[in-house]
C-alpha cells in the first residue's frame, strides 16, 4: 500500500498583509507536514513573517532563506514570500543549524551531514542546504558534508540573496531569522528524489592554465595578467579593457568554466576587473592551478539548460511523477535570460513538472554535489525533483 | 596549453597543499581529498598496513579497509564507489609510511587517462615525501619537547631546592639569633643586656637600618630601652618621645605586629624623628607581659624596598623572649624583695626580743642578784647554813643569767650590732666548743643584713662542728672578693653532713639567698666539713 507523501506551494506577495499567514495556509494542504521551506524577499520584516508561518504552521520544521527573486508555478517574482511544504509518511525529515558558519564552514557542513536520518525504509536521501551568500568558499562546507557522508549521499540547494544589495543575506530556521549560517533539511524518503545540473555555457577556445589566483581573484592565466588573456580571446581589447560599464555585462555572459572529468564545468561568473593589476572578479572561487576556459551562451543556451536540468532530474526518479519540484536558479542566469527570457525559464519548469508545484528562488550560488567531491555551482539551474 | 603543464601546476599545488600540514594524519586527509578534486573522482585513500589513515568517498569512519586494500599497484580493480556502483580503482604504493598506498576510485567506465594515472603517481610522491618529513619533524619535535620538559623539570626542581635552602638559611640565621638571646635570658642575663642584644640581632636579621627596644608609658609616651644602629650614631637610651600620630595608628594598643610603611604626613615627635633620621619604614612586634603591652620591639629601614610580608612574624619569637625576660626580672626582683622582707621581718622580732630580754628580764635578774650577792654578806655569823643557801642561789642567779646571756647572744648577739662582724666572730670563736683559727680580714662596717647572715653562718657552722663532727680544729675565713664577701668555715671532722637536714641550715640558706647570695656545704664522708657563704655587697 503506497505510503501518502505529499508536496505543496503557497505563496503571497508583499503588498499583502500577513503574507505569511497566507502562503503557510496554502501550503498545509494536510495536516502532518514534515518540512516548511520558505523563500522571501529581504525587504520583509523578517522576524514577524517567520513567526506568521510558525504559528500558523503549529511549529512545523522550518528552513528558509532571502532572495534575488523568487519563483513559484505563476511566474517569477520580486518582492514576495514561497513556502514549499513536503508531508506525509513517506518522508522522514530533520533540520539542522549552524551559525558563525564563515568561522567554520568545513565543520558547518559536517554538523548539517549528521542530522541526515537513516532509517532502512526510506532508502532514498539527499541533504538540502540553504547557506548564506557572502560567506566563505562553499566548497569547504561541501568537503565537512563530504566527509560525514560520502559519496552516496547527494548534496543540493543554493546560497540565499539579497537583492543584488551584495550587503547581507539571511536565514530562517524555525522561528529565528539569522545570518552567516548554513540551514539544512535532511531528507530520507520512501521514494526517489532526483538531482538535475545544467547551466547551458559552452566552451568557447582552448583551456587556460589558472597561474595565479587568489580567492575569488584571478590574477594571471597561463603566466600572463588574466584580463588581457581572457579579453585576447574576443580578439582585441578595446573599450571592454578600460571600462567597467561595458566590461561587467560582457563579461556576464562570457564567464569562466572550470574543468570537470564528468558533468558539467563549474561556471564561474566574471563580476568585475581591475583595469590596474589587470585581474579578473569572479563570483567564487577560482583554484590556482585549475584549468579554465571561457564560456559563452546566449538565452537559447541557457533555456536549453533548463530543459536538461529538469530533464536529468526526473529522470532520475525511475518513471515515478514527481510531486514537486525546487529550483536553485543563479541569478546571474536572470540576467542573460532578461525579464523575457526568465518568464520563458519558468514556463519550461512549469511544463516539465507536469503541474506538480513548483518552489525555488534565484541564488547567489548553486549547490549540486551528485558526482565527484566538487559540488559548488555559478551560472548554473539545480533542479531537485521529489516523487 | 599543453596537459602537461597542467599536471606540473595540479603537482605544484597538491604539494603546497599537504606539504604545509603540520601533521602526519592531516597530510594525508589534504592528500586524499585533493587527489580527490583534483581528479573529479569519488574516493580516494590512503592505507598502510591494512588500515585506513585517510579516506574521502565513504561515509565517516566507514572506509571498507579490506575492499581498498584489494586494489592493488600492479593490478588495479574495481571498488564500490557509494551511490554509484563498481567503478574504476587505481592504486599507487607509497614509499613513506613504508608499506602505504594510495587508493582513487572514479564513477564512469573509463579509469585514469595515462596523463592523470601519472599525475596520481607525482602527487604519490609529494605524499611519501611529506609523510617522511612529517615523521621526521614529529620525532624531532617529540625528542625536543621531552628535552624541554626535562629542562623545565630540573629548572623547577632547582629553583625548589634553591627556594627551600633559601628558606632553611633564613629560619637557620633566625633560629640562631633567637638561641643567643634565649641563652641570655635563661642565664638570668641584666635585663638591659637582653634588650640591647635583641635590638642588634632583630636590625641583623632584617637587614635594617636600627634596631631597638621600646617601653611604653601609662601617660602613651616612649622610653627607648635599647638601641643597635647601623652606622653606629644613634638616639641616646631612656630618650622619651610623644608618639602622636604613630600611637594613633593603633601600634600601642595592637596586641599585634604593626607595619609603618611611610611617614609622610604623619605628625608627632616620632614622625618628625623618623623623617629627621631618614627613616622610611618600621616594623614593630609588641611586648606582652601579663597581658599588657609593656612596650615593643622595633626595626626600622631607611632603603626604599618595603620590609618582606613575613618580616612582622619573624620578629614576634624576639618579642616573646623578651617579655620572657622581663617577667622573670621582675619576678626575681618580687622574689628576693619578699624573701628580704621575711628575713628583716625575723630580724626585728629577734632583736625586740633580746631588748626585751635585757631591759626587762636580765635586768631584773642581775638587780636580785646584786641583792642575794648583798644579803649573803649582810648574813650573821652564827647562820652558816644560810649563808651556804644564799651563795647556792646566788650562783644558780648567775647561772641563769648567764644563759639569758647566751640565748640572747644566740638571738641576736649585741656585740654584732654594736662592733661588727670581726668582733662578734671573736667571741663566737672564744665561746666554741671546737678551736677555732680565725682570719677576718674586714675592717669596716658592712650592711646589717650581711653581717648578720655572716655571723649566723659560722655559728651554725661552728655548732655543728662541736655537736656532729668531732674535728679538733675548725678554720673561719672571712674576706671581701670584688662586690662579695667571701665567708668559709672549714673543720677536720668526719664529714658526711646532710645539707637537706637540720632546719638551721634550712633556714641559713633562705637568710643567705634572700640577700641574693649563695651558700654551699661540701661535707664528703671522712673529708671534714666545709661551708662556703657568698653574699652580695651592693644592694638591689
Amino acid at each position: 500500500m503506497p505510503t501518502s507523501r505529499w508536496f505543496a506551494v503557497g505563496s503571497a506577495g508583499e503588498s499583502e498583509r500577513e503574507a505569511g499567514v497566507r502562503a503557510a495556509d496554502e501550503a498545509l494542504v494536510h495536516d502532518d507536514a514534515k518540512l516548511l521551506v520558505a523563500f522571501c524577499s529581504p525587504s520583509y520584516d523578517l522576524p514577524g513573517l517567520v513567526q506568521q508561518i510558525w504559528a500558523r504552521s503549529g511549529g512545523v520544521p522550518l528552513i528558509g532563506c532571502t532572495t534575488a527573486g523568487e519563483i513559484a508555478a505563476s511566474g517569477p517574482r520580486e518582492a514576495s514570500v514561497v513556502v514549499a511544504a513536503l508531508g506525509g509518511d513517506g518522508f522522514v525529515i530533520e533540520t539542522a543549524v549552524a551559525t558563525g558558519a564563515s568561522n567554520d564552514l568545513r565543520g558547518a557542513g559536517a554538523q548539517m551531514a549528521r542530522f541526515l536520518p537513516t532509517p532502512d525504509d526510506h532508502p532514498y536521501r539527499a541533504l538540502l542546504l540553504l547557506t548564506d551568500g557572502l560567506a566563505g568558499d562553499k566548497q569547504e562546507m561541501l568537503r565537512g558534508a563530504y566527509g560525514v557522508l560520502g559519496a552516496g549521499v547527494p548534496l543540493v540547494g543554493g546560497c540565499a540573496g539579497d537583492d543584488l544589495e551584495m550587503t547581507r543575506t539571511f536565514q530562517l530556521y524555525g522561528d529565528q531569522v539569522l545570518t552567516d549560517s548554513v540551514v539544512a533539511a535532511g531528507i530520507a524518503s520512501d521514494a526517489p528524489l532526483g538531482i538535475g545540473v545544467r547551466h547551458g555555457w559552452q566552451r568557447v577556445g582552448p583551456p587556460m592554465l589558472v597561474t595565479r589566483s587568489e580567492g575569488r581573484r584571478v590574477y594571471a592565466l597561463d603566466d600572463r595578467p588574466a584580463l588581457d588573456v581572457y579579453l585576447e580571446q574576443f580578439g582585441g581589447v578595446g573599450p571592454l579593457g578600460e571600462n567597467l560599464g561595458a566590461f561587467i555585462p560582457f563579461a556576464m555572459a562570457h564567464p569562466l568554466g572550470l574543468t570537470r572529468h564528468s558533468g558539467e564545468e563549474q561556471v564561474r561568473g566574471i563580476v568585475g576587473a581591475d583595469f590596474g593589476d589587470r585581474s579578473l572578479s569572479c563570483i567564487s572561487e577560482v583554484p590556482q592551478g585549475g584549468l579554465v576556459w571561457i564560456m559563452g551562451g546566449d538565452a537559447e543556451s541557457v533555456l536549453g539548460a533548463t530543459d536538461a536540468a529538469c530533464g536529468d532530474s526526473l529522470a532520475a526518479l525511475d518513471g515515478q511523477p514527481p510531486l514537486g519540484m525546487f529550483a536553485f536558479d543563479c541569478i546571474g542566469r536572470r540576467g542573460v535570460l532578461g525579464d523575457e527570457g526568465i518568464q520563458l525559464e519558468i514556463d519550461r519548469l512549469v511544463a516539465h513538472a507536469r503541474g506538480a508545484p513548483l518552489a525555488g528562488f534565484y541564488t547567489y550560488g548553486e549547490i549540486a554535489r551528485t558526482r565527484g567531491m566538487r559540488g559548488f555551482h555559478n551560472q548554473t539551474l539545480v533542479v531537485l525533483s521529489i516523487a | 596549453m599543453s596537459r602537461s603543464i597542467w599536471s606540473t601546476q595540479q603537482l605544484a599545488e597538491f604539494l603546497a597543499a599537504v606539504s604545509t600540514c603540520e601533521t602526519e594524519a592531516s597530510a594525508a586527509l589534504a592528500a586524499v581529498e585533493w587527489a580527490a578534486e583534483a581528479l573529479d573522482a569519488e574516493v580516494a585513500a590512503i592505507l598502510c598496513g591494512g588500515e585506513v589513515l585517510a579516506a574521502v568517498g565513504y561515509p565517516e569512519g566507514a572506509a571498507p579497509a579490506a575492499e581498498l586494500s584489494s586494489v592493488t599497484a600492479s593490478g588495479g580493480g574495481e571498488l564500490g564507489v557509494p551511490g554509484v556502483g563498481a567503478s574504476p580503482a587505481t592504486a599507487v604504493a607509497l614509499e613513506d609510511p613504508p608499506g602505504g598506498i594510495l587508493v582513487l576510485a572514479r564513477s564512469g567506465s573509463q579509469g585514469l587517462s595515462a596523463e592523470e594515472a601519472s599525475l596520481l603517481r607525482g602527487m604519490a610522491r609529494v605524499t611519501s615525501l611529506t609523510m617522511r618529513m612529517l615523521r621526521l619533524l614529529d620525532d624531532e619535535r617529540a625528542a625536543r619537547e621531552e628535552s624541554d620538559s626535562q629542562a623545565a623539570e630540573n629548572a623547577r626542581l632547582l629553583g625548589t631546592l634553591s627556594e627551600h635552602t633559601a628558606m632553611l638559611e633564613r629560619l637557620a640565621e633566625e633560629q640562631a639569633a633567637l638561641r643567643r638571646v634565649a641563652t641570655l635570658v635563661a642565664g638570668q642575663s641584666a635585663a638591659d643586656d637582653i634588650f640591647a642584644a635583641v635590638g642588634e640581632e632583630v636590625a641583623r636579621l632584617l637587614r635594617a637600618d636600627i634596631g631597638g627596644v621600646a617601653r611604653y608609658r601609662p601617660d602613651r609616651s616612649l622610653t627607648l630601652v635599647a638601641e643597635w644602629n647601623r652606622d653606629g650614631a644613634g638616639l641616646p637610651l631612656g630618650t622619651r618621645l610623644e608618639t602622636g600620630d604613630v600611637e594613633r595608628l593603633g601600634v600601642l594598643r595592637a596586641g599585634n605586629p604593626v607595619r609603618i610603611a611611610n611617614y609622610e604626613g604623619l605628625a608627632g615627635p616620632v614622625a618628625v624623628l623618623a623623617r629627621e633620621l631618614g627613616i622610611r619604614s618600621t616594623i614593630g612586634a609588641p611586648v606582652i607581659v601579663d597581658g599588657e603591652v609593656w612596650g615593643s620591639i622595633f626595626a626600622s629601614s631607611k632603603k626604599p624596598e618595603p620590609f618582606p610580608d613575613d618580616a612582622e612574624s619573624r620578629i614576634m619569637g624576639f618579642a616573646e623572649l623578651v617579655a620572657t625576660a622581663i617577667s622573670n626580672a621582675v619576678s626575681q626582683a618580687k622574689l628576693a624583695a619578699s624573701r628580704a622582707r621575711v628575713v628583716a621581718a625575723a630580724d626585728e622580732t629577734r632583736r625586740r626580743i633580746e631588748r626585751d630580754l635585757h631591759d626587762g628580764i636580765q635586768q631584773r635578774l642581775v638587780s636580785l642578784a646584786l641583792e642575794l650577792r648583798a644579803a649573803e654578806e649582810g648574813t650573821p655569823p652564827q647562820e652558816p647554813e644560810l649563808k651556804r643557801d644564799l651563795a647556792r642561789v646566788t650562783d644558780g642567779l648567775n647561772d641563769a643569767l648567764d644563759e639569758l646571756r647566751n640565748l640572747a647572744r644566740g638571738i641576736h648577739p649585741a656585740i654584732l650590732s654594736e662592733g661588727g662582724l670581726a668582733p662578734a666572730l671573736k667571741a663566737l670563736a672564744r665561746r666554741s666548743a671546737v678551736p677555732v683559727e680565725l682570719d677576718v680580714d674586714v675592717e669596716t662596717r658592712l650592711p646589717e643584713p650581711v653581717e648578720v647572715a655572716s655571723y649566723f653562718v659560722v655559728s651554725e657552722a661552728l655548732a655543728n662542728a662541736a655537736k656532729h663532727a668531732q674535728a679538733s680544729v675548725a678554720q673561719v675565713d672571712v674576706e671581701v672578693v670584688g662586690s662579695h664577701l667571701h665567708v668559709s668555715v672549714r673543720d677536720d671532722g668526719v664529714g658526711g653532713a646532710d645539707p637537706a637536714r637540720g632546719s638551721g641550715l634550712i633556714g641559713l640558706a633562705d637568710r643567705v639567698q634572700a640577700l641574693g647570695g649563695t651558700l654551699r656545704v661540701q661535707s664528703p664522708p671522712g673529708g671534714g666539713t666545709t661551708m662556703c657563704a657568698d653574699l652580695p655587697l651592693g644592694s638591689e
